[in-house]
């Protein structure tokens, strides 16, 4: 039996989700850039830091929103995907650093920031059907959806009380 | 000052409400003899010390000489005071950097009793201090001047000093953006308020009119100095570009205070207010 379009739409959710927080990581450096965050540092920060990163986010974009069924498990690719991600994940601490900002602030700041390029993501993932949402449907529906739940939680509720929190008074 | 209030001076003035910062670990007391004559003098913590050849926490160094550090730390300025058009926060940094053989001392400026006195947490602070029901912002359901006055029935000898007062802080805008207090040098300069002194200089109960009329005097401190916890908070390992601007800059701050023997300052604001409020 052929399934209804709601079906298919919602088996398809977790993955959906997940993709759009896999994007949302690898286009989170790109949003600290955008707020000028580069500023903070001196300027060989940027000489040295902006062509591995503009390297490894255009090769996991390559990667993850390639057509299903073009994802090769070459090692080398996969040794360069693992590459890509350490690279990107060392520049957001770094870059995260960028202020005098307290633990939490600094926290708070990446939330809101993950929370933004989640939501530019998401179409992206919604009008394509890639690699990436391939991979992550291989989860068990049960985790997926699990993660997707617990990451969004947590992303909402630290934005907001970062945004929202209000200073002591008398 | 309304001329009902000014005939009625306290002499001495009375202490009313004292806030404190509740982080502060007080050990190291620092008097203010011009205006809290025969009060016990605000105590402070470990930001209040200088030293020579200290070792950091954690091996923080970001240069050796003074003439090294001075410039990073003064990039704090562009950083955070950009905006700060009357020249506070550079005034300020240039008392801190002047002589590595002064003493404490206490840091007043007319442009930042200015910028205080127009500082929508400042006057907030101290209209809810008071909390008359004519006062614009008010702590609801706590016992501010206004009613401490009210259980001693309106005779302000008998009142007594409140010290549960928070204190307020000078962090509108956003470090993020580098805007509004972040921006014009008093987050960089102060941020949170040590101390908030408030004393009463002049009052009057008009049992006919059934109101009152106060004049406080409201003095603020803070230490424009750095401890421990700031450097290993905020405070860069080494002057690798792997590390803010900023970051360099605090440690940089600390070593010339607690390596190289420049001492802090203790920032003071004093702004006076006065109020009328009917006694019930």
């Amino acid at each position: 039996m052929k399934p209804k379009q709601s079906e298919v739409a919602g088996s398809r959710l977790p993955s959906l989700g997940l993709s759009s927080y896999i994007l949302g990581i690898v286009l989170c450096p790109l949003a600290y850039i955008a707020i000028g965050a580069l500023t903070g540092f001196a300027p060989a920060f940027s000489f040295l830091s902006l062509p591995p990163l503009l390297v490894s986010t255009s090769y996991l974009l390559f990667r993850f929103l390639s057509k299903p069924g073009r994802g090769s498990s070459n090692k080398l690719l996969v040794t360069a995907e693992i590459a890509s991600w350490i690279l990107i994940v060392a520049f957001i601490i770094l870059i995260s650093d960028f202020t005098l900002l307290t633990r939490f602030e600094r926290i708070g700041l990446f939330s809101t920031l993950f929370l933004l390029t989640t939501l530019v993501s998401l179409p992206i993932v919604l009008m394509h059907q890639t690699v990436l949402e391939e991979r992550l449907r291989q989860l068990p529906n049960t985790i997926a959806t699990l993660l997707l739940l617990v990451v969004l939680l947590a992303e909402v509720v630290i934005t907001i009380v970062y945004i929202f929190r209000v200073p002591a008074f008398p | 000052m309304p001329s009902s209030c000014s005939q009625f001076p306290l002499r001495p003035p009375l202490l009313v409400a004292i806030a404190q910062d509740t982080y502060l670990k007080p050990t190291i007391p620092f008097s203010d003899n011009i205006n809290l004559p025969g009060i016990p003098a605000p105590k402070y913590g470990q930001d209040i010390t200088s030293a020579y050849g200290r070792i950091a926490p954690k091996r923080q160094d970001v240069g050796g000489a003074s003439a090294e550090l001075k410039p990073k730390m003064r990039k704090l300025l562009t950083i955070f005071a950009s905006g700060d058009k009357s020249g506070m926060a550079t005034r300020l940094f240039d008392a801190f950097l002047t002589d590595n053989c002064r003493l404490v001392t206490y840091f007043d400026d007319p442009s930042l009793n200015a910028a205080a006195d127009s500082h929508p947490n400042i006057n907030y602070f101290c209209d809810a201090a008071l909390s008359a029901p004519n006062s614009l912002n008010r702590a609801i359901g706590k016992t501010r001047i206004h009613q401490a006055l009210q259980k001693a029935n309106l005779d302000i000898t008998k009142m007594y000093m409140l010290t549960d007062l928070g204190v307020p802080a000078f962090n509108l805008g956003s470090k993020t953006f580098s805007s509004d207090d972040f921006n014009n040098g008093l987050g960089l300069m102060i941020n949170g308020v040590q101390y908030v002194y408030v004393l009463a200089t002049h009052y009057n109960f008009d049992k006919v009119a059934k109101k009152y009329c106060i004049t406080l005097k409201f003095i603020f401190y803070d230490v424009f100095g750095l401890d421990d916890d700031d450097l290993n908070e905020f405070g860069a390992s080494s002057d690798s570009i792997l590390y803010s601007n900023a970051s360099v800059g605090i440690t940089a701050w600390w070593q010339l205070q607690h390596q190289h023997g420049y001492s802090p300052l203790v920032t003071r604001i004093v702004l006076e207010r006065t109020y009328e409020a009917q006694a019930e």
